[in-house]
């Protein structure tokens, strides 16, 4: 996906978020709805304003012709990024979320750690498990034990 | 005169530099949790101190106020998490720095300006502080509308690259703010029926998910490199001769923005940090290095958000008008001692509150020293690996998120701004002004309708003031500053000297 | 894996489980099969305690006490005074769940809604922010008839204030100012649905005056722009306030209170001036609809032995908290009276603030 591209559907996101608050707006009071509307329409311009600055600076530098290719960084195998990876942790981070409402903050937490810890191969499993408990602990000692804090410990 | 020397005879008993001692290192350590504030930590453990003579369970307090301050940095510049709002700023130079093997230094620095800030805070405390008291009652509506604007203008700055993406960021973050209860009609929203959402979207929550899910990300995207480039450096932690010079100016810049931020109700640490950050961009020779390891940079923003402690304080000691959310707390507390917290406080307690002051120019040095041996400890973060970090890093985020008002709506929020986080990162948006944009909104709307109300409706109630006039005018310059049309100017003047 | 790994993983497990179970958190919410479903539709006053259940033993473990405000606010106040003489009544302690948002109606409709009524979680209930949460928002859904009204403790009295350098020496100048410029006098309130906003309307209801309502967020905001000089009057209550009356930073000018307030002789109340309004904010105790009779009974007692303790009302004076306590039916008609001034004066402005 190009810049230009990324930045377009950006720009699309952000004008149809700013166009559903606009109609929530309709319902408003005059007092309530004056700030908001003048917010949304500054955001409206600046998302095309931003559309717009990205395509001509692509602009340019087609017409400026292959220097793109001697810009491009050489490949070096640490900055390749791992898509998939990205797509797991965040849903692994998602279900760890909600489960703790199910299983409890103090049993989800160290599964996840063990979780993507065997998933990255960050560590071994000794370590992982000694970390996993550790910092479960370290954090039940100061959120419950210490500050008092309530964390959701829902037990079957 | 004479109550200086009676404080400065009572904090000097075992009991109450150990209550110093202590609470500067629980405030320290708490700081440095994602998610839980200064204000936070006071409330936590006001009630451990019930049983503490006044004097010293409220110089505890303060101690933790002032420890706190400092321990959201640690967070801020190890793992590019803020441990308090008040740390946000922090974020911007400081984890660069990190990045490049200066932790160490980046804490050092911090430790430094907070030193630096603490200390003229509570020297203004303790000598001026009848006259600036005064200053919090002249800062109505109208005063504050002023300061949210000039606030404003601090968006345009941080946007490094473009612009336009820096404005939408600010802009939306700005919007985001206005959800919840309207404060004029009573009024949901764009709340969507969700009352979770009434009392609007907490600024802590948006700022840990847009700082460090992100981060928490970007940590696992790549394969991780064999050997951490970290340890090479062996870098020295507290600043040389040569760094002092050239942070001195921005450290006391700092000091007086964050006294004068506190000093206004309403205004606090969150604030104070982005305005010395700004500020010190605005005077900086090389303004090209800020947001890249500047450590001006770490230096503004942590010498203002400590110098805010003092600067807070001055209000509440002096007029019973707390200058920020975690002094409102410390008032309660005094409530607590069978104190009124009142105009007399500098009067007819004049002994628990120059105990108080004293306390808290002591907590400067004890904070110099737990800190120092706290950092050396926190520095080896930097020495885990990125893939054994970035879980680490979501599981601080989640539980910190769910504590600010112990409900998991909060985590959802948190998670939604996480990822919005990590796309505005990949088209180049900045966050840093979605957090002030999120900060300053709410204060903008407010005041914005009582000035108006006051005004009968004229704009030019803003002018008539003299405060909020020079304020606007500082606003107005700063706009005018960051355009091409500056550059033209002084162009101009230049030519026309030669 | 091999049998030591999965050692470890159990007795990590083993672990967490026992931290889970000796939690008093997780206790209290938590499901109490004993009572039978149908029993929160009955009417707990009228009949007596059903010959199955047994409640002598109550209290026997932690209450949960929830608030709807974050710590360090004005009901942590009221819990911090409150728990310690109670906890010393009852034998036994008290957790605080602090829930803010929505001016606390998430931590009360959590209360009203998902809460046992088995007396291990009461809430904090705080007047008028209880009533007029629901009465001004059609996404708030709990009403006062889905909670078990405990006890009112503290009752602050609302007053009118002006800055020391203010031209207002005596309420009736500031009527007579707001009568010559109708709309022209500027009077704060600690925001839109508080109690000092209500005090506002009613005080304009009564005497037929207008002002100019400044909102603000919360009492603090509000007396210190009048003190500021940069409202004309804030509408306060006199626990906040008498700080600064005391120092000369504040004028009173008039109290709605029922009598004079000892603290302030010399101020009239308006109703000595021939204007009905009494108002303030008041903060108590309820638990969700359904509480059974001995419970509530048990809980009643407490909080009167509490309220002549003088132990217990030097510790009130001290943190300038005006006792009120009022138990049992008496608070649940004081909180359904306060709903229908409150639901009618909505009514009436209604249409002000939503067009």
């Amino acid at each position: 996906m190009t810049n230009t591209v990324k930045v377009g559907i950006a720009s699309i996101v952000a004008i149809i978020f700013s166009a559903v608050l606009y109609l929530e707006t309709l319902t408003m009071s005059r007092a309530a709805y004056q700030l908001p509307r003048i917010l949304i329409v500054i955001i409206i311009l600046l998302a095309m304003a931003m559309f717009a600055e990205e395509y001509y600076k692509s602009k340019k530098k087609k017409s400026q012709g292959t220097e793109e290719a001697v810009v491009k960084q050489p490949e070096d195998k640490y900055d390749k990024i791992h898509y998939d990876r990205i797509a797991v942790f965040v849903g692994a981070i998602t279900v760890y979320i909600f489960s703790i409402k199910i299983l409890g903050y103090f049993i989800v937490t160290p599964l996840f750690i063990i979780g993507i810890f065997r998933y990255l191969k960050s560590v071994k499993m000794t370590t992982a498990l000694i970390i996993a408990v550790g910092f479960t602990g370290f954090i039940y000692m100061l959120f419950i034990r210490f500050l008092h804090l309530p964390i959701p410990i829902t037990m079957f | 005169m004479e109550y200086l020397m009676l404080g400065l005879n009572n904090v000097m008993t075992f009991m109450n530099l150990a209550a110093i001692v202590v609470g500067t290192a629980l405030g320290l350590f708490v700081g440095a949790m994602p998610g839980l504030s200064a204000t936070m930590a006071i409330a936590i453990l006001l009630p451990l101190t019930f049983s503490l003579p006044t004097a010293t369970g409220i110089s505890m307090l303060a101690s933790l106020y002032l420890g706190a301050m400092y321990g959201g940095s640690i967070a801020a510049i190890l793992i590019r998490t803020p441990g308090t709002p008040a740390a946000a700023a922090t974020v911007l130079d400081g984890y660069p720095m990190a990045q490049q093997g200066r932790a160490g230094k980046a804490l050092g620095v911090s430790l430094f300006a907070s030193l630096v800030g603490g200390v003229i805070s509570s020297i203004a405390l303790l000598t001026v502080a009848p006259v600036l008291g005064s200053v919090a009652l002249k800062f109505g509506p109208v005063q504050l509308f002023a300061v949210a604007v000039l606030g404003i203008t601090i968006i345009g700055s941080l946007s490094q690259g473009s612009t336009i993406k820096g404005l939408l960021s600010g802009v939306l973050g700005l919007l985001l703010a206005l959800v919840g209860m309207d404060p004029v009609t009573g009024s949901a929203r764009f709340t969507f029926g969700m009352i979770n959402l009434y009392s609007g979207i907490s600024f802590t929550v948006a700022l840990i998910g847009l700082f460090s899910i992100p981060q928490a990300i970007r940590l696992i995207e790549k394969d991780q490199k064999v050997i951490t480039q970290v340890n090479k450096f062996k870098d020295r932690m507290l600043p040389t001769m040569k760094e002092i010079k050239q942070i001195i100016v921005t450290v006391i810049r700092g000091s007086i923005i964050g006294i004068f931020t506190g000093i206004i109700p309403g205004t606090g640490g969150d604030t104070a940090c982005w305005f010395s950050y700004n500020e010190a961009k605005r005077f900086s020779k090389n303004k090209a290095n800020f947001g890249k390891g500047a450590i001006e940079g770490v230096a503004a923003a942590e010498s203002a958000n400590n110098a805010v402690v003092g600067g807070a304080l001055i209000p509440t000691l002096t007029l019973g008008i707390p200058g920020s959310s975690a002094t409102a707390v410390l008032m309660g507390s005094l409530m607590v001692h069978g104190i009124m917290p009142g105009p007399t406080l500098m009067t007819e307690y004049a002994d628990v509150t120059y105990t108080l002051i004293w306390a808290l120019l002591l907590a400067n040095v004890a904070l110099f020293f737990v800190g120092l041996l706290f950092t050396r400890l926190a520095v080896n973060v930097v020495k885990i690996p990125n893939h054994v970090l970035a879980p680490i890093i979501v599981i601080l985020c989640v539980i910190g998120s769910f504590a600010i008002n112990n409900s998991f709506f909060e985590v959802y929020l948190m998670l939604i701004f996480g990822l919005l986080g990590y796309l505005m990162d990949k088209i180049g948006m900045p966050t840093a002004p979605m957090v002030v944009g999120l900060i300053l909104g709410f204060m903008l709307n407010m005041s914005l309708y009582q000035s108006l109300l006051i005004g009968r409706g004229s704009w030019m109630i803003f002018l008539q003031n003299p405060i909020s006039a020079i304020l606007l005018l500082v606003a107005l310059f700063s706009v005018i500053q960051s355009t091409p049309l500056f550059g033209w100017i002084k162009k101009k003047i230049v030519a026309s000297k030669i | 894996m091999n049998l030591r790994k999965w050692m470890v993983l159990i007795l990590a497990l083993v672990m967490v489980l026992s931290v889970a179970a000796c939690s008093p958190q997780e206790e209290a919410p938590a499901e109490e099969p004993e009572t039978p479903a149908e029993e929160p539709a009955e009417e707990p006053a009228e009949e007596p305690a059903e010959p199955a259940e047994d409640y002598s033993s109550y209290p026997e473990k932690p209450i949960v006490v929830f608030q709807g405000f974050a710590p360090g606010g004005g009901s942590d106040a009221l819990a911090q005074l409150t728990q310690p003489f109670l906890g010393e009544i009852l034998d036994i302690t008290f957790v605080n769940q602090y829930i803010p948002g929505a001016t606390g109606a998430i931590a009360w409709t959590q209360l009203a809604k998902s809460t046992d009524p088995d007396g291990y979680t009461i809430s904090i209930t705080n007047t008028p922010m209880l009533q007029t949460n629901y009465i001004m928002n059609e996404d708030i859904t709990y009403n006062i008839t889905e909670l078990t009204p405990i006890a009112n403790v503290v009752t602050d009295p609302g007053l009118i204030v002006v800055g020391a350098d203010s031209p207002f020496e005596t309420i009736e100048d500031l009527m007579a100012a707001a009568e010559a410029d109708p709309e022209g006098i500027t009077v704060g309130n600690s925001g839109v649905g508080g109690d000092d906003f209500f005090s506002t309307l009613i005080f304009q209801m009564e005497t037929g005056l207008k002002f100019i309502l400044v909102p603000f967020e919360g009492d603090g905001p509000s007396w210190q722009a009048a003190a500021g000089g940069q409202i004309d009057a804030s509408f306060n209550n006199l626990g906040i306030t008498f700080p600064q009356i005391e120092a000369g930073t504040l004028r009173p000018l008039a109290i709605f209170a029922e009598e004079r307030d000892p603290n302030i002789p010399d101020i009239p109340t308006m109703k000595e001036l021939g204007y009905d309004i009494v108002n303030g904010s008041s903060r108590g105790y309820s638990a969700p609809a359904g509480l059974p009779q001995p419970i509530l009974d048990e809980l009643i007692a407490a909080f009167e032995e509490m309220g002549n303790d003088p132990e217990f009302l030097q510790a009130a004076a001290d943190r300038a908290l005006p006792v009120d306590i009022k138990t049992g039916d008496e608070y649940a008609e004081y909180l359904r009276g306060h709903e229908d001034i409150f639901g009618q004066i909505w009514e009436e402005v209604k249409s002000e603030y939503t067009q």
